[in-house]
Order: C-alpha cells, then structure tokens, then sequence
C-alpha cells in the first residue's frame, strides 16, 4: 500500500515548464484524478510518478521512500495506457502473467494466478487469444489485470477509458471504481473528462498550465470552485458567467437587469450560476431569447441569448411546453446559488 | 461484361508475358546443364538425352565447397547485421539520433562504388595478418549488407508503439529486457525478411570475393566466373554453377517478397 508524495516537482523541456512546483498527496487507498485541459501537465505528472519522465527539480516519495531518480521497475507501480499497450504477440493469459516474468514467480504459480484473475475479470474463456482478436472493453480488462497482478503499491491510469464508446466507457468506469474499492490499492487517474473525473475520483485535482487550480472532493470543486477557470471547466453544461457589478447586496449586470444576492462585497464582478440554478421565465420583456431547447429525457438544456452572451439553464421536460425557440425569457436565481469572481483576478469572491 | 472479360484477358496475357520473360533464362540454364557441347550447339534443341557430365564437372571443380564458403560468409555477416543492425535501427527510430539525416546518411555508403573501399579492405587484411582467411570479406560484405539491413529495420521499429516498451519497464523490467522481449519481438517478420535479404546480398557479391578471397577458397560468384576460361566460355558447367546459386535465391526471394515491399516503403506494419 502506498501514500504517494509529490514535492515541488518541476518539469520543463528546454524552456518550456510543463509542470510548475507541484505539491500534491495522494493518500494510502484513495482514487485521485488529475484532471485538465490538453497540455495542462496532468499526463507529464503521471508519467514522472512512474518514473517514465525525468524530474527537473523537486522529489517524489511513494510509501515513503524517495523514487525520484529510480527507475520504473524499481517503484512497485502497475500502469494502464490509453491504448492498453497489450504484448501483441502473446496470449490474454500471457500478457496478464507477464509482470510475474520479472520476478522469481514460478511459471505453474504464474500461469495460476494470471488464470485466477482473467476469471474475476470475465476473461476466462480468451485466454488463449490474442490481443488483437479481442473486443476494446476486453483489452482493457486485460490491461486491468496485468495491473492488478503485480499487487502494486500504487495504479496510474493515463485516460484508459478514452478509447472506449460511450456506454462501455459508463460500465468500465463503474468496474474499475469497483475493483479498485476492493483492493484498495492508491490510484491515480489521468483524464480530460471532467465528468469522469466527477464520477470516479475520492479526490479531484484540477489543473492548469502545469500547476494546481483546485483541489478537494469532487463536491467542493463543483460546489465551490475558486476560480472561473474551475468553475467553467468542472460541470456539464458549463456554468454561466455574467459580468457586472456588485454593489450593496445587489448585483447590477453590464446589460442593466439587476438582481438582490447574498455578499458584501462592492465593485466589478462576474456572478456565476450553474445552469440547473438559472431559472427561466416566459416574459415578452425579458432580456433572454431562446435559441435552442435540447431534450435529454427527463431534463431538458435550454440555450438562451442573453444580450450576445450564450447562457444555459436546465430545465425539467415538464417544463418544455412554456418554452419554444424565440422565445423571450427572464432570468432569476436563488442567491445562495450564486458565485461571485472578482473580474481581473478571476478568483472567487464569497 | 464483355469489357470486363477483355481487361481480365488483357491482363492474363501481360502476366503470362511477364512470367515467361522472368523464367525463360532459368529454364534455358537448367537444360543446358544438361547438354553435352556439341547440343550446347543448337540453341532450339529442347528434347535430347540429359547427361550428368557437367554436373559432374562442376561438383569435381569444388562447386560445393565454394557454395559452402559462400553460405559461410553470407551467414556470419547476416548475424552480425542482425544483431548491430538492430540494436542501431532502434536507436535511430527511438532517439532520432543524428536527426532525419541519418536515415539517408547510413545508406551513402551504397553510393561509392566498391572498388573505392575494396584496396583499403586488402591492405588492412595484409596488416593484420588475415589475407588468407574469409574475414576480410566478411568486414567488406558488412559494410553494404549491415547498413541496408538497419535502414530496412528502422521502419519496422518505427511502427512499434512507444507505450509497449514503457510498460514492460512499469511491469518490472530493465530496458534491455524490455527491448528483447517486447519490443523485438514485434520486428521479428521485419527481421526475418531483413536477413533474407541480407543474406542474399552477401550471397550475389562477386566483386569482393574476386579480390579479397584467397584463391584456392574462392567463393560461388567467382567459381561460376572461373567456368569462363581461355578456350573460351564452359557454357554447359557454368549452366550448372549457375543454377547452384540460384536456386536457394529464389526460393529464399519467394518468402519474403511481401516484406520486402513493407520494408522499402517504410514499414507500415500494423502491429
């Protein structure tokens, strides 16, 4: 079991930075997701605490021994790639007993347990094929049990679930949380998806330009984001933002409509609102027109413009007969829903 | 349908053509191994009582034993190329080193001709003793056979995914381990034609053999040569000689002529 600790890591290529004085703690059995846009650093972190990257500066400890500057295999790590990496030219049993090759298991002992977990897995009937005869959320598994096979300190996941269509990706990610809940093993899980990183993570880390934006359970960041950047990257469909100006616990948009909020702070702002917090209302004098209504079963997205701003809001389908397309609408919200940034800096103000 | 049937024809006929033009100096060497001189004499002559004695010529002039020294130098210079051939295709597809000039940069060496490295070859044997050994022709064979076979290489470890490597590394292993038993083994159909093809390329070199060999050990291209002598051409022995050398080519061309095509144009193996 492992607690893995990054300590002012930096990376940079030439002199480009990549990873700028990380600091982050991943604590003994816990699922952590670096989560990001492309070129965030999250995948380049990864694969330094495999050991697969070299550390500029700063250090790196996995169940408190220092790994720094040691190599993979020294690490006691098992990894799943984006794309499986499985041996092509060896079997399912073979692939998910070939870690074992390197240690002084017994080729009986080995062949054993690889069989053992190609059958907790479902892959008891394929283990004599080979990768490429195999189904994609097959290959993955057989990633996931060489993984496992090597009762690792600690899994990395480089968006393992990307490869997959959408509803093998929804029933993988449901497995993988569910085998790794029962080994509690510390994994750390690389993704862009931030709705899967929501779904899956104990801990959430959001990154940026190769630093740190937010950190916390995924409740706190999606309820409490601290920067517009957290706030519009974590939620689906984003967030809403609206420039304006606070003043006296009311919250004056640039476009004039004016609404009664919850803070004290005074001067310009960006008030944000989730779109399942703005409400809607048909009204003919109303300062958003509806440009599109997309039904998701029990929810339906409404997309408005709002004085050449595109907001959203989530209504329920119930709802949908009072809208249509052209439509003119009011907005309202609830003022504890509503999050404030300060508009230079961008951080959050309450 | 009937300009279906006149294409499908059309290229029969070009096919056939073609197979006729490839394979008839074979047939006409096989059967004129068989013929006595006088019937060397009548070209059209297909029917007539095959006779051994050019072969039997040909075994007692040492034929074999030239094939067999042949098969010696083309074997150890193959191995070796294997090996260095290897370890060089991947570093140069791993690390780029040198930069894409290098690609192009190892197969310079096939623009001089022979004759400009053949004297060096010969006074370094002198120097250090082995002219009278097939070592310094094995040194000249691998300065053509070990670079096409790394540039034939480096292709096939282009198209090998990085991520295999690193994750037999996270699995436990060293580099080199993970090189020997990952990674190699997805460039094995390109090693296998690579050596094949190498082989043969040591195999056909004449101009070497003629003047880095000792001359009582010389090997198969040169002891074909010897059949023409000064009373004039042995075409009956020769036909035998020749086709010695050329079966084993053949056949070795027919198994890898698919990969020979992967390799030339880069290869684009799926892996």
């Amino acid at each position: 079991m492992g607690t893995v600790r990054l300590e002012s890591v930096h990376k940079a290529f030439g002199e480009a930075t990549i990873v700028d004085g990380l600091d982050l703690e991943c604590p003994d059995g816990s699922f952590t997701v670096l989560v990001g846009p492309s070129g965030c650093g999250k995948s380049t972190t990864l694969r330094m605490i495999a050991g697969l990257e070299s550390v500029t500066s700063g250090t790196i400890t996995i169940d408190g021994t220092e790994v720094t500057n040691k190599e993979p295999r020294d690490r006691n790590i098992a990894m799943v790639f984006q794309n499986y990496a499985l041996y092509p030219h060896l079997t399912v049993l073979e692939n998910i007993a070939f870690p074992l090759r390197a240690t002084k298991t017994s080729r009986d002992e080995a062949r054993r347990r690889a069989q053992e977990i190609a059958d907790s897995l479902g892959l008891g009937q394929l283990t004599h094929r080979k990768p490429k005869e195999l189904s994609g959320g097959q290959q993955q598994r057989v990633a996931i049990g060489r993984a496992i096979i090597r009762q690792p300190s600690v899994f990395l996941f480089d968006e393992p679930l990307s490869n997959l269509d959408a509803k093998l990706r929804v029933e993988t990610r449901g497995e993988l949380m569910a085998i790794q809940k029962r080994l509690a093993i510390t994994s750390i899980y690389v993704t862009h998806d931030q709705e899967e990183a929501m779904t899956m993570s104990d801990r959430m880390i959001v990154m940026r330009d190769g630093k740190i934006a937010q950190q916390g359970s995924p409740a706190e960041v999606y309820g409490r984001p601290e920067s517009v950047f957290v706030a519009t990257f974590v939620g689906s469909p984003k967030m809403n933002i609206i420039s304006g100006v606070l003043n006296k616990g009311h919250f004056a948009s640039e476009t004039g409509e004016s609404w009664q909020v919850e803070t004290n702070y005074s001067g310009s702002a960006l008030l944000g609102l989730r779109p399942e917090d703005l409400r809607i209302q048909p009204n003919p004098s109303g300062g958003a027109t509806i440009t599109l209504i997309e039904l998701l079963g029990p929810r339906a997205v409404v997309s408005m413009d709002f004085y050449g701003n595109k907001l959203t809001s989530v209504v329920a389908s119930g709802d949908l007969g009072l809208f249509s397309s052209g439509d003119r609408v009011s907005i309202d919200f609830d003022p504890h829903s509503a999050h404030f940034f300060d508009s230079a800096t961008e951080e959050r103000l309450n | 349908m009937v300009r279906q049937q006149l294409k499908t024809s059309l290229r029969v006929i070009f096919l056939l053509a073609a197979l006729i033009t490839v394979l008839f100096p074979l047939v006409w060497i096989a059967l004129a191994s068989f013929k006595t001189a006088p019937q060397l004499n009548d070209p059209s002559l297909l029917f007539f009582e095959p006779s051994l004695v050019n072969w039997k010529f040909v075994l007692e002039a040492g034929i074999l034993q030239a094939a067999g020294r042949s098969a010696f130098v083309a074997t150890v210079t193959v191995a070796i190329s294997a090996v260095v051939g290897s370890v060089a295709a991947y570093v140069i597809s791993t690390y780029k080193t040198g930069g894409s000039a290098t690609k192009f940069g190892i197969l310079a060496a096939q623009v001089l001709p022979p004759a400009v490295l053949v004297f060096p070859f010969l006074t370094l044997s002198y120097v250090l003793g082995v002219n009278d050994t097939l070592i310094p022709l094995i040194f000249a064979h691998l300065s053509f056979v070990l670079p096409v076979v790394t540039w034939f290489l480096i292709g096939f470890f282009d198209s090998v995914p990085r991520s295999l490597e690193e994750q037999a590394r996270v699995d436990g292993f060293t580099r080199f381990k993970a090189f020997l038993l990952v990674v190699m083994p997805q460039v094995y159909p390109g090693l296998g034609a690579a050596i094949i093809f190498g082989f043969t390329l040591s195999w056909n070199d004449m101009f070497y053999g003629l003047i880095l060999t000792p001359p009582n050990s010389t090997i198969l291209p040169v002891a074909i040569a010897g059949f023409n002598t000064f009373r004039g051409v042995e075409l009956g022995s020769m036909s035998a000689a020749i086709l010695v050398a050329v079966v084993p080519v053949v056949i070795a061309s027919f198994f890898i002529q698919k990969r020979l095509v992967q390799g030339i144009s880069g290869g684009a193996v799926k892996y």
